[in-house]
């Protein structure tokens, strides 16, 4: 075999990666022999088993080892390094999804070059930088200094991992902070998760990439900074991946993995139509969609509009960021809080679930904002399980790179060691009132009976690093 | 399995440098009789798991030179202030509580990273590969995820 990708362990999702899929089909499609595995679930399933799971987690995210996971971790270790060894590869492409990817990459490159010194690692994903949108490479580049790794490729890997396996290093992004996004989504070969075991999800569904960067420009946000043009694909050649996908693995529920699923309202309704006309045509097999969506007036999505989404099976993740409309628009999420009440409303009527994405503590937000975003929850707790179904918190960060980075001299924002560490001049909200304010919230809504969470690791690291 | 054991040194020197001689097992793996003064690396490759034995020489006892207020004027020692296996560091705070030293015509058993005595010292490695070495000790790669520092 010359290449098996895998995913890098880490992201803790219950969904299939994608990168994976997408890099075999790209290798195959250019005549290499490639394989594609998942190793994020069949670890993540692993240690969900494990009763030390807590500890286990700490050593992904802090890359703390605890006495009583050492052997934890070699076996987990062990496990994937036997996984890669026994399938050959002349070349292993590790793709991280995230920075939550990168201790036990780490370890595991460290691994895999002392039991098969010969096997060549290249490592890509937007989690080879701390963050997306920063320039330092200095994750990749520590690991290839210390011969961990061979190479690493950055940015959008479709064309370049085709150039690597031609041994032509010197293209856009191979070792490099240079890149060069992909200019047609459309071209592009279907991802092949041929080499997938689905029957390993919870929830078992195809991964689909429909779009790259964003129509907005949130100041807080790094996606805009990394893939600057707002890219995306028709309805007809999503849809026509969506058929491909179906006949192959008998699966008819996708994620969109992207920014948004509704930035071209055009190619959307059009996308919805066409899932519309096939759910009716299939009515036991019904295709069905998550996708981050954005909330625009009532104008834009009438009553009908919803009906296709009821009709498409499609579940939303709004992007609210802030239930305070001033800070919200302020940070450019330019619709008015009655527009999410109609998105609310139109939800609920057509029992469409709902995913919303909630920022903690925002730069320009006060203690006033932090009591009014819980009596906003307590005004909607009719809401709860439908249609919204989970809440998601975030802390605050000052993300490098970003709009809100730039602006933070005129916020008075005074930064501490990591992003969801700062303050600012203007008030006296430490990270820690914020922490304990993101606690509050989820005590509230767990008495409004609506699920939530916290995104991610960043809130566990930045406990550990206020500690 | 063959690993790439680092150590790196620092060489105090007089009248000469201290002898330095190891072993993978009984396999000769590097000899050091000259070293110059200052930071020294030694590179050698040991077949996992191993037990390295060193042996240090060339020590005198006119070696050392100490003033009326004990404060050591002269001496030659080598000072191990860095391991890396397979150049992964092991961290600082671990270094001298792996070596295990004995002085020649001593029977006590001391752990330590400064040799200023001739005599025999060791360091054990005895998990399965390095990997799981390094977990045992708990040993971290880099305590802080934000800042990789290449240099390191």
């Amino acid at each position: 075999m010359d290449i098996l990708f895998c995913s890098a362990p880490g992201t803790f999702s219950s969904r299939p990666t994608l990168a994976p899929a997408i890099l075999k089909a790209c290798a195959s499609n250019a005549g290499f022999d490639a394989m594609a595995i998942d190793l994020n679930i069949e670890i993540r399933n692993q240690i969900l088993k494990n009763p030390r799971k807590k500890l286990i987690r700490e050593f992904f995210e802090l890359q703390k080892i605890h006495e009583d996971i050492v052997d934890d971790i070699g076996d987990l270790l062990d496990y994937c390094a036997d996984r890669i060894i026994r399938l050959n590869p002349r070349i292993l492409g590790l793709s991280l999804l995230t920075q939550d990817s990168q201790f036990f990459t780490v370890w595991l490159c460290y691994h895999l070059k002392i039991l098969n010194p010969n096997l060549k690692i290249v490592i890509g994903g937007s989690g080879i930088k701390n963050f997306i949108a920063e320039s330092k490479l200095n994750f990749a580049e520590l690991l290839q200094s210390k011969g961990y790794i061979d190479d690493y490729i950055n940015g959008d890997g479709e064309y370049s991992i085709v150039e690597y396996l031609k041994n032509n290093l010197s293209h856009p992004g191979i070792n490099s902070g240079n890149w060069e996004p992909i200019k047609d989504l459309n071209a592009l070969h279907y991802p092949d998760f041929s080499d997938y075991n689905f029957s390993q999800y919870q929830e078992p569904g195809i991964p689909i990439c429909d779009s790259r960067g964003c129509v907005r420009t949130c100041e807080f946000c790094d996606i805009i900074e990394h893939w600057k043009k707002y890219q995306y694909r028709t309805a007809d050649n999503i849809f026509e991946e969506m058929q491909h996908q179906i006949k192959q693995h008998s699966i008819t529920r996708f994620f969109f993995y992207n920014s948004l699923t509704n930035g071209n309202m055009k190619e959307f309704q059009k996308l919805l139509d066409l899932i519309c006309d096939y759910n009716d045509k299939h009515p036991t097999a019904q295709i069905s969609w998550d996708g981050y969506f954005i909330i625009r007036n009532k104008k834009q999505h009438p009553e009908e509009f919803w009906k296709k989404i009821k009709k498409s099976n499609g579940f939303l993740q709004l992007g609210i960021e802030s239930v305070v409309e001033k800070v919200r628009v302020s940070l450019g999420k330019n619709f008015a809080n009655e527009d999410i009440d109609y998105h609310l409303d139109m939800a609920k009527k057509y029992s469409v679930p709902l995913l919303l994405l909630l920022i903690v503590g925002y730069p320009t937000e006060s203690r006033q904002d932090f009591e009014f975003t819980k009596q906003w929850f307590r005004d909607r707790h009719h809401y709860a399980r439908n249609p919204i179904n989970h809440v998601v918190f975030s802390l605050a960060s000052i993300l490098p790179n970003t709009k809100l980075e730039r602006k933070q001299e005129e916020y008075g924002i005074v930064r501490g060691e990591i992003p969801t560490i700062w303050m600012t001049q203007t008030s006296d909200i430490s990270t820690a009132d914020r922490i304990n304010y993101y606690y509050e919230l989820n005590d509230l809504l767990t008495k409004l009976n609506m699920s939530s969470s916290n995104g991610g690791s960043s809130m566990d690291i930045t406990a550990a690093e206020l500690a | 399995m063959k690993i790439n054991l680092t150590l790196l040194c620092s060489i105090i020197r007089c009248n000469g440098s201290i002898k330095i001689e190891m072993f993978d097992q009984t396999t000769p793996i590097y000899t050091g009789e000259n070293l110059p003064d200052g930071p020294a690396r030694i590179d050698c490759q040991i077949n996992w798991p191993t037990t390295i034995h060193i042996v240090t020489s060339n020590k005198h006892p006119d070696d050392m030179e100490i003033d009326a207020n004990g404060n050591i004027l002269k001496d030659k020692s080598i000072e191990i202030t860095g391991i890396l296996i397979n150049n992964f560091p092991i961290h600082q705070d671990y270094i001298d509580k792996l070596f295990i030293c004995q002085q020649e015509g001593s029977s006590d058993i001391t752990s330590e990273n400064w040799w200023g005595f001739n005599g025999k010292i060791k360091i054990i490695f005895d998990q399965p590969n390095p990997t799981r070495y390094m977990l045992s000790l708990k040993n971290e790669f880099n305590m802080n995820r934000l800042y990789w520092n290449i240099n390191e």
